[in-house]
């Protein structure tokens, strides 16, 4: 609702952006593009941030690149790609899937699974049956069938 | 019950020991990809302004990324200016003068002195984004046959860099 | 002579906290010795030595807090963290803004729960009291051992510096003057029920007697954490600049799974308070959950990982805070294995479709999600020292396998308070749920058809939100119905009463409307946020989103601390003006962002300022829907916790079995 609502808000403003505003200044799209695959890269010199968030030097300068590159028309994975070569996988905000990283994509499948399972153990162990009373002896049994007889009667 | 409680204290224990382990590493190195790779061919110019290349085939090589305005540079500086002379004629010293004004850049080796055999002006940072710097000073060791080596992080120390030289024979021996 | 008294006032902070770590000692050792030398009645020194340590720390703080205020920077940690300039709020929560500080402060935490238990225990668990104060102090003392040893903050310094190197002008902020205390309010108050845990599995105290206690403490603990963890990113949200205010940071995660352990925790506890079931588990839990407030120290302090939020690297800190994690895991951990036996359930789950094992499922849930965090803060360590590889796990991965871990808790949420205890019967649940669940598919529906193409998380989480809370206010006003009738009141005054009379119930009723609120607001913002980036000189417009603004160009601001650069951009239509700041700040030159925020309750509009090329100016404008039904969904959960706690009855009845 909300994101139609500044969908529908923004037609509107951006109508008035056709009608010749003045001084009304849009985002380069190219620049969009170069933030998508700064998004996707780590700032090697300060820690958990993307290179399109930081403020760094060295993001500015991969960001410089990224643009540069993109406008050569080189795709986003070849860009990513380049950095990678140089800096290795830490690079990356989204570590790869394949390869060693195995271990830490499906880790959490495992661990659900296990736990899971411990608790159908327990559950299962929970519903063993209390034993059921001792049945009764040849004695009693012809004694009850004597009184429901004697009933009977 | 009490099985599993087992299990949790040796896993415990294990990854107590890997933090202990841990605690040794620095976060904030990142291998180099780089290593056993070619060096990139880098061309510009070096800070008197004639045309220079680094990359390719020539004697061993030690390529340290410094800048005028990096602190850490300036202690190792005078380490760089003691070590060169024991290095002359086996192996090359080169600068990469890392996103640096040129006259900054020049004014610091007129004062503290120039160990290298030139350095090449990168005012833009592209050469260090190509050799993967994220940190200055860093310093590449490169063989013969322009391999990277060994890669050092932070001040070059006579540790380090006999490691590097080690390094770069070593690794030619192998191959 | 004037430096004098302040010299003396230091000295004694610091013999203060020297006396404290002895008395910790002695308050750790009562009980052995007592037990050793049959002399029951040394017990009770333990209790003196609690209400003592809490004395001579507070003094230790309050000597520091004076060498701040009154600028003495011959105390090296006061040179470091604070500046003749610096505004006095600011000066006293500069005493929690570097390491040795901080860690203080825990102890400090540490030891004022301390006093407030031996207080509490007079009546309430008059002969285990010294065995718990017992635990709590060689917790404490381990504490102040790390401190006085290897991160003191009485350290002195030669030559006084002329002034001090300022606090980090991040850490100037009142979100950030708060958010350690409340942190740590919770990290630190999960020791409480690990003294019970430990006490309890030494003397083979019956659960019956301390659940109740537990549970209470416990809810307080996981209430602050809840709180310290809100305000650290709400402060994040407003003082980083990028928009966001979680950014799976291992300091982050390291408080995150203490919380997802708690959380299981404090329902689980219920389970046993209620059902008698559960007893080892919530041992496991409680042990697991202060280990883990121990880790996330650990992990802030050691340097093992790389972090925004992480404190100077020291190997020999990380060392010994590891050897301390060590002694309390094989302590703890060898006592539940030897002594578990002891604390086990009397009862047993009767049916798979009952409250209980719908708790149960939430266990499963939040030790998973937690066990997951602890994986993906860790791998890379582990990568690290296992193939001298280095790779970034970040929110990428941590939104792909957390967040439906918690989608699928939240379902549990909604579901559970309609599943009665015991043995639940299918066909009345499903009776009770028709309606919601209507109700929660067209909600669902009308998001997918509006905010088309939207990732599948928004209508699921939209028809968690309407199912749950259609049932929980549905659940009170059918209460507040029948006592109406019944009583002949009003329904108006009868729904107070109603809430009022089951403070428990309504009061966790009310908490998981907040986490509803919190989770409509985190969908919205996480999916839903747009932002652009422009370069703009005085006199031009943007547009964000729906947003039309005018920069009206920057003036420099000159404050007795910082300088700003301070851009003035208006909205159009509603006469708004937003003021995004670049301050620099003398003494610590990094420039930092201030960002100017206009908050409203559907969306906050978010500007950032950086100088461009020239005459331009660069702006990053962010319109985030509905952040602030986070920060209210919290506020509700907090209220919740409070009202719960407030029951009179859980409270008498607690009394009545420790009698």
């Amino acid at each position: 609702m909300i994101r139609a609502g500044l969908v529908l808000a923004g037609l509107l403003l951006f109508g008035a952006v056709d009608a010749g505003e003045p001084g009304l200044v849009a985002e380069d799209p190219d620049h969009r593009q170069m933030l998508e695959v700064a998004k996707q890269l780590r700032c090697a010199v300060c820690q958990n941030q993307s290179v399109a968030e930081s403020n760094s030097g060295l993001a500015e300068d991969m960001r410089a690149v990224i643009t540069e590159k993109l406008a050569e028309g080189e795709s986003e994975q070849a860009v990513l790609d380049y950095f990678v070569a140089r800096y290795g996988g830490y690079i990356l905000m989204k570590p790869e899937s394949q390869g060693k990283n195995w271990l830490l994509w499906w880790s959490p499948l495992v661990v659900l699974l296990l736990v899971l399972g411990l608790g159908y153990r327990f559950l299962r162990g929970q519903r063993v049956v209390p034993p059921a009373p001792p049945g009764l002896s040849d004695a009693e049994r012809a004694a009850v069938a004597r009184a429901r007889a004697g009933l009977e009667e | 019950m009490l099985r599993w409680v087992g299990v949790a204290i040796g896993g415990l224990l294990l990854l107590l020991v890997a933090l202990g382990l841990g605690l040794q590493k620095d976060p904030k190195l990142i291998p180099s990809p780089l290593i056993n790779q070619p060096l990139p061919e880098l061309t510009g110019f070096d800070l008197d302004e004639n045309r220079v290349k680094i990359g390719g085939l020539g004697l061993p090589r030690i390529i340290n990324v410094w800048a005028s305005w990096c602190v850490a540079c300036r202690t190792e500086h005078p380490f760089l200016m003691e070590a060169v002379g024991g290095l002359s004629g086996q192996v090359e010293l080169i600068g990469l003068n890392y996103k640096d004004k040129p006259e900054a850049a020049r004014q610091w080796l007129d004062q503290l002195g120039d160990p290298y055999l030139w350095s090449l002006q990168d005012p833009n940072g592209r050469a260090g984004l190509e050799l993967g710097v994220y940190g200055v000073p860093e310093t590449f060791f490169v063989d013969r046959a322009g391999v990277i080596r060994h890669k050092q992080v932070g001040p070059l120390t006579a540790n380090s860099l006999e490691q590097g030289l080690q390094m770069i024979t070593k690794m030619e021996a192998a191959e | 002579m004037l430096m004098v008294p302040t010299v003396h006032w230091i000295e004694f902070g610091h013999f203060c906290a020297v006396l404290a770590l002895l008395v910790a000692w002695a308050q750790g050792m009562a009980p052995i010795l007592a037990r050793l030398f049959r002399r029951p009645a040394w017990a009770g020194l333990s209790i003196t030595g609690a209400y003592l340590c809490a004395i001579l720390v507070s003094l230790g703080a309050a000597s520091l807090v004076h060498a701040f205020v009154s600028d003495n920077f011959s105390v090296a940690y006061v040179a470091q963290n604070s500046n003749s300039m610096l505004p006095l709020l600011y000066k006293v929560s500069a005493l929690w803004g570097g390491h040795e500080g901080s860690l203080y402060l825990w102890a400090l935490v540490l030891c004022l729960y301390t006093a407030l238990l031996a207080w509490r225990g007079r009546t309430a668990f008059p002969g285990h009291r010294p065995l718990v104060l017992a635990v709590q102090g060689w917790l404490v003392f381990g504490f102040l051992g790390l401190i006085l040893f290897l991160s003191n903050p009485f350290e002195r310094l030669l030559p006084v510096p002329l002034d001090g190197r300022d606090l980090n002008p991040l850490l100037q902020d009142p979100g950030m003057a708060i958010h350690p205390p409340m942190l740590y309010l919770g990290y630190v108050g999960f020791s409480v029920p690990f003294a019970f845990a430990l006490a309890a599995l030494i003397s083979r105290w019956p659960s019956v007697e301390w659940i109740g206690h537990v549970r209470r403490w416990a809810l307080i603990a996981w209430m602050f954490l809840t709180t310290g963890i809100v305000l650290g990113g709400w402060w994040a949200y407003y003082e980083l600049g990028w928009g966001g205010y979680w950014a799976w940071d291992p300091v982050e995660n390291a408080s995150f799974m203490p919380w997802l352990t708690g959380t299981a925790l404090v329902h689980s506890l219920a389970v046993q308070e209620n059902r008698r079931l559960l007893h080892g588990w919530n041992l496991f839990l409680i042990i697991t959950t202060f280990a883990l407030s121990l880790l996330g120290t650990f992990l802030v302090r050691s340097g093992v990982l790389s972090s925004v939020h992480a404190f100077a690297v020291d190997p020999g800190r990380g060392g010994y805070i590891l050897a301390f994690m060590a002694v309390v895991l094989c302590v703890s951990f060898g006592l539940l294995f030897l002594r578990g036996g002891h604390q086990s359930a009397d009862e047993r789950i009767l049916a798979l479709l009952s409250r209980e094992s719908l708790f149960l499922g939430n266990n499963v849930l939040f030790v998973v999600a937690c066990l997951t965090v602890f994986i993906g803060t860790l791998y890379p360590l582990f990568l690290d020292l296992t193939m001298e590889e280095k790779i970034t796990v970040a929110a990428p991965y941590f939104n792909a396998v957390v967040i439906p871990l918690l989608l699928l808790a939240v379902t549990l949420m909604a579901v559970g308070p309609s599943v009665p205890w015991r043995k639940a019967r299918p066909d009345r649940l499903l009776r009770k749920f028709r309606w919601p669940a209507v109700a929660a598919v067209i909600a669902g529906l009308l998001i997918l058809a509006l905010a088309w193409p939207a990732p599948l998380v928004a209508p699921i989480a939209v028809m968690l939100v309407v199912f749950g809370a259609w049932l929980i206010v549905s659940d009170l006003w059918a209460d507040a119905g029948r006592r109406a009738q019944g009583k002949g009141e009003f329904r108006a005054v009868a729904l107070v009463r109603v809430v009022l009379g089951k403070r428990r119930h309504y009061g966790g009723m009310l908490t998981h409307m907040g986490v509803l609120v919190a989770v409509i607001g985190l969908t919205a913002a996480g999916l839903f946020k747009q932002s652009v980036s422009v370069s703009l000189v005085a006199g031009q417009s943007f547009v964000v989103g729906s947003e039309e603004l005018r920069f009206d160009g920057v003036r420099l601001l000159k404050k007795d601390n910082y300088e700003a650069v301070r851009g003035e951009f208006v909205v159009a239509g509603g006469g708004v003006i937003l003021r995004p700041e670049q301050r620099r700040y003398p003494v610590q030159t990094a420039p930092t962002t201030e960002a100017a925020i206009d908050s409203t309750l559907l969306r906050d509009l978010y500007l950032v300022l950086s100088p461009g090329e020239d005459e331009s100016w660069n702006v990053r404008a962010y319109v985030n829907p509905l952040v602030q039904w986070i920060w209210i969904g919290v506020a509700l959960m907090v209220a919740g916790v409070l009202l719960g706690l407030s029951d009179r009855g859980t409270r008498r009845k607690t009394r009545a079995a420790a009698a």
